[in-house]
């Protein structure tokens, strides 16, 4: 069986309506993105501050979880720290049993896509219900994220439409508010009655245990107070020391991802409901995920984990904007998602993703927290070739023969001359216009300039030398 | 359009049909751009999009920075 490649998976999408769709979104938030940050001065030093208080929590991310763990309990929280996707979903469904919650409503979290979090709860039997719209639209059309914060940039709004007239019964309408106000009447019901509400985490400050999730639709905000109990998940490396830290998150995560200085709601939680409040959850529950994460720390790739999930890298991406985020076949796609998902899940079966970039550099340009991604994609591509994994093909005998050709004159002279003759051979005007084997790939979408004639060497030897 | 143009070294054939869709998407710009001439400081992205002109029937001369600054036409 042949695995599937980024390749494979990119291919029968490219240059269709859904890329055209992300192309164009991805675009749009890059503008919106350059206009907010010209327009904030301090724009580069907090980028600075916050890269220096990631890197700086992440070399002691024992200490700061173990903080973090002490502040939740100290409110009324309870802690539990899962090794893999299997213990955190057992724990969450473990939880629904225990308290008889039936129904779940979420808000968007990446991570609990990346443990499949729905498939465990529905599997045990429970109603699980995605308040944030795109994601309410993913779980509607049974489809999956293909961008960090904009799940269903991939779709338009003639999309939504038909599904939402077709899978919720209501008249058609294509206006986008028409298509809002859909949803707000089919999830506002959901939130009141709900048992438990699941949330991820953008960041939390180890100190008083605070956590804060930032969205535009305050479903959020409903999903983390409405429901009697409230379950956080989270990657293990969201701590921050302590809440200025976070804002300092707070500053450059909005403005990166969309342009806005902050987000429309940004929903600080710390704990359950205390005596006196007049709302909030009867009990919290966070679950701490590292899934991968500690092999992550413990590799070349470790600042990756410095991330804040702005999307920003996605964005400005020329191959992401070309292939779309399920090309790279995991909940993180773009620049960051081709460093990530290899180190989470192992290079078996993601050995490609380093890859797929031309290392242009746009990516590192944008991000809040100045992550070398480029020099990330280099150490994970020397991971692919210390551990022999991938499918490197030809690619080492092709690096070998080049190597010694390099390195020998009479093969590099012998090389060129080949390449003269081939050129001569199959030249029209100066441009080869189909070339045998892999560099049949370079001539089926561009022509290729016939070698000269003559090498430098040659043309320097008739004409300076002699 | 300030984006790459898609060479990327073995990126072109490796993944040669996202090259080639970000090659296509830059000499769309190129076209809408108006320009005359086409100026680049790497020899091998110049290649690529030399030769997907060719291919596309776009006439564009494509000309390195050096050779524009030694006064070369």
């Amino acid at each position: 069986v042949t695995p599937v490649t980024f390749r494979g998976r990119a291919r029968p999408d490219l240059g269709t309506p859904k890329t055209a769709a992300v192309g164009a979104g991805a675009a749009r938030f890059a503008e919106m993105r350059a206009r907010a940050v010209d327009a904030y001065p301090a724009m580069d030093q907090m980028r600075d501050r916050a890269r220096e208080i990631r890197l700086h929590t992440l070399a002691r991310l024992d200490r700061y979880l173990d903080e973090m763990a002490d502040s939740v309990e100290r409110m009324g929280g309870r802690v539990f720290f899962a090794a893999d996707a299997a213990e955190a979903n057992d724990h969450i469904v473990g939880l629904c049993r225990d308290r008889d919650a039936r129904w779940i409503v979420k808000s968007k979290s990446m991570v609990t896509e990346e443990i499949e979090l729905n498939h465990a709860l529905e599997a045990a039997g429970r109603e699980v219900t995605e308040t944030d719209l795109g994601e309410f639209i993913v779980q509607l059309s049974g489809d999956s994220p293909s961008h960090i914060i904009a799940p269903v940039l991939h779709k338009t709004r003639f999309d939504v439409a038909e599904l939402f007239a077709t899978s919720l019964g209501t008249p058609y309408t294509d206006e986008p508010s028409g298509l809002n106000a859909v949803a707000r009447a089919h999830l506002r019901r959901v939130f009141l009655e709900a048992d438990m509400g699941i949330s991820g985490v953008n960041v939390i400050a180890a100190s008083t245990g605070t956590m804060a999730t930032v969205t535009n639709e305050g479903n959020g905000r409903m999903c983390t107070t409405a429901p009697r109990v409230h379950v956080a998940v989270m990657g293990m490396e969201r701590v921050v020391p302590t809440t200025e830290d976070l804002a300092v998150i707070l500053e450059v995560l909005a403005r990166s991802a969309t342009g806005q200085s902050l987000s429309a709601y940004t929903n600080l939680v710390t704990g359950p409901r205390r005596p006196g409040d007049p709302d909030g959850p009867e009990e919290f529950h966070l679950v701490v995920l590292d899934n991968g994460r500690s092999r992550v720390l413990g590799s070349a790739a470790a600042e990756i984990l410095a991330c804040i999930r702005c999307g920003a890298c996605l964005n400005v991406c020329p191959v992401y904007r070309q292939v779309g985020g399920h090309a790279y076949g995991s909940v993180y796609s773009g620049p960051v998602g081709a460093v990530l998902t290899p180190g989470l899940h192992g290079l078996d079966g993601w050995a490609d993703l380093p890859y797929v970039s031309t290392l242009c550099g746009a990516c590192q340009e944008v991000c809040p927290v100045r992550i070398d991604i480029p020099e990330l994609l280099l150490r994970q591509r020397a991971a692919v070739v210390v551990a022999g994994a991938g499918e490197l093909g030809w690619l080492r005998p092709g690096l070998a023969a080049y190597t010694s050709a390099a390195t020998h004159p009479w093969l590099w002279r012998a090389f060129l001359a080949s390449g003269g003759l081939f050129g001569r051979v199959r030249g029209r005007h100066g441009w080869i216009e189909s070339m045998p084997f892999h560099a049949k790939a370079w001539t089926e979408d561009r022509d290729f300039p016939a070698p000269a004639r003559q090498s430098f060497h040659a043309w320097w030897r008739t004409n300076r030398e002699g | 359009v300030e984006e790459c143009c898609g060479f990327g070294g073995l990126f072109s054939i490796e993944m040669p049909e996202v090259s080639a869709a970000m090659m296509a998407a830059k000499l769309e710009a190129v076209a809408e751009s108006g320009a005359e001439l086409v100026v680049g400081g790497d020899v091998s992205c110049l290649m690529h999009l030399a030769g997907g002109m060719r291919r596309r029937g776009m006439a564009l001369p494509v000309r390195h920075v050096a050779e524009v600054l030694a006064g070369e036409r």
